[in-house]
């Protein structure tokens, strides 16, 4: 890689093209970054709103500024709190339904480490449908029985749907797809109808990404706590019987063709 | 630089009320919005919601005597991984304790759709989908160049990578980016 094909290292153009010119595809994303409502979240805090934010989180736990200052004794502690955060802007409201929304992706993306606790009712049994060129076909909620592998390609709109009778309202899923001994934990976005029924639907090229044709498998981990991702693909990867009992792996075959 | 952030907490956590100040908004803060930021914008939370986050895990930090915040061990890692990990449990703990999200309508519906003319919403989709596609680390850089406007190599000191993987990984976020904007019968150059 020549140094001309870098980016340019100036705080104007960080990442100019290899012409460089202003087009670089990548400036054009951050401003559409900055552009778009949806995805100010990736937009950096101003020094300003971390420093209300960092005031704001200080007064809650600390009181406010006027109060006596704690000693500079390494002993004389931040006094504890217990209460409750109060947000101090009002729109704290107006975007629950956004954080819900994020939250249900976040689901699907969250790095779980596997927690000591357990509920103690047992896991109500999901099972799986997944839904690609050929008609639906249904997946048996036990490794055993892959079917008849689901036909997939980049353009099939792909539909992994889990239903179970009781549907759990804490329920989390993992999507992983398996071939030639590898196991890649997929994120993609996670939808839950008022029924608990939990899908993750998409163009099958954007949910599995670069992919090669030929045979691969589909395997979604459910539970109320997931292992994170290390334990996750050696669960997939392992046998059979080796699935924790508060968690359930589903699997399907699929068949991947013009990737 | 650590040594200057471990000098900062310890007198932050000795009482002295600007050095915490200081630590809070200048060091933690921007640590858990990286942290955050791509996996909330993914979702399409806004920017308050990445606000309520963010003061959401200093205040975890800060309580119960800044507990947490007292756990950091300088001998076992900077401060940076520290803090992102506990705004990763912060995002866990968040998890499990909210209602199951309402139903989605859509399951296509990119949370980026916006009103702009046809070829500017494609383009946006294609920026949700690289979005996607990156990997915490990835996001992080192409945050911290195109967004908060660090130079590559000032992006790669912050992520702990060599200027050269920084600037690899720039070429091949850009050569995805460009291959998606091919027409499918056009192999990108």
């Amino acid at each position: 890689m020549s140094e001309e094909r870098l980016p340019r290292a100036g705080t104007g153009d960080p990442g100019g093209d290899q012409a460089g010119t202003d087009d670089d595809v990548l400036r054009r994303a951050a401003r559409e970054v900055r552009a778009a409502s949806s995805l100010q979240a990736l937009v950096p805090l101003s020094a300003a709103e971390r420093e209300r934010l960092a005031d704001a989180a200080i007064e809650h736990v600390l009181g406010a500024a006027g109060a006596p200052a704690p000693s500079s004794e390494p002993a004389a502690r931040i006094p504890a709190a217990v209460t409750p955060l109060v947000r101090p802007r009002s729109r704290a409201r107006a975007v629950t339904a956004v954080v819900a929304a994020s939250l249900a992706l976040a689901a699907a993306l969250a790095l779980y480490v596997h927690g000591d606790r357990r509920a103690a009712a047992p896991l109500a049994t999901y099972a799986m449908i997944v839904a690609g060129e050929q008609p639906t076909r249904g997946a048996a909620p036990h490794p055993a029985g892959p079917g008849v592998p689901v036909e997939l390609r980049p353009e099939t709109r792909l539909v992994i749907t889990l239903a179970s009778r009781q549907p759990e309202r804490d329920v989390l899923l993992r999507l992983v797809l398996v071939r030639g001994g590898r196991a890649t934990v997929l994120d993609p976005p996670v939808a839950k109808d008022q029924a608990g029924s939990l899908a993750i639907a998409g163009p099958a090229a954007e949910l599995l990404g670069v992919q090669r044709d030929g045979p691969a498998e589909l395997v979604v981990v459910v539970g109320r706590e997931l292992p994170g991702d290390d334990a996750l693909r050696a669960l997939v990867l392992g046998a059979p019987g080796d699935a924790p009992r508060d968690l359930q792996v589903l699997r399907q075959a699929i068949r991947l063709a013009g990737f | 630089m650590e040594s200057s952030i471990q000098e900062l907490v310890t007198r932050a956590l000795a009482g002295d009320r600007p050095a915490l100040r200081e630590l809070f908004a200048h060091v933690i803060c921007p640590a858990v919005e990286r942290r955050l930021a791509h996996r909330l914008a993914l979702s399409g939370a806004d920017r308050a919601a990445l606000q309520d986050h963010v003061q959401e895990v200093l205040v975890h930090l800060l309580r119960r005597d800044a507990e947490v915040l007292r756990r950091w061990d300088p001998a076992r890692g900077a401060l940076e991984p520290y803090v992102a990990k506990v705004a990763d449990n912060h995002l866990i703990s968040h998890l499990r304790k909210r209602p199951p999200p309402s139903p989605t309508e859509d399951l296509d519906s990119e949370p980026a759709a916006s009103a702009s003319p046809e070829q500017g919403a494609a383009f946006s989709h294609l920026v949700v989908r690289l979005l996607r596609e990156m990997n915490d680390n990835d996001a992080a850089l192409f945050r911290a160049v195109y967004l908060e406007e660090l130079s590559p190599d000032e992006a790669a000191v912050r992520l702990g990578i060599t200027r050269d993987a920084a600037h690899k990984r720039i070429q091949r976020l850009r050569a995805r980016l460009t291959e998606m904007l091919s027409p499918p019968n056009e192999p990108a150059t």
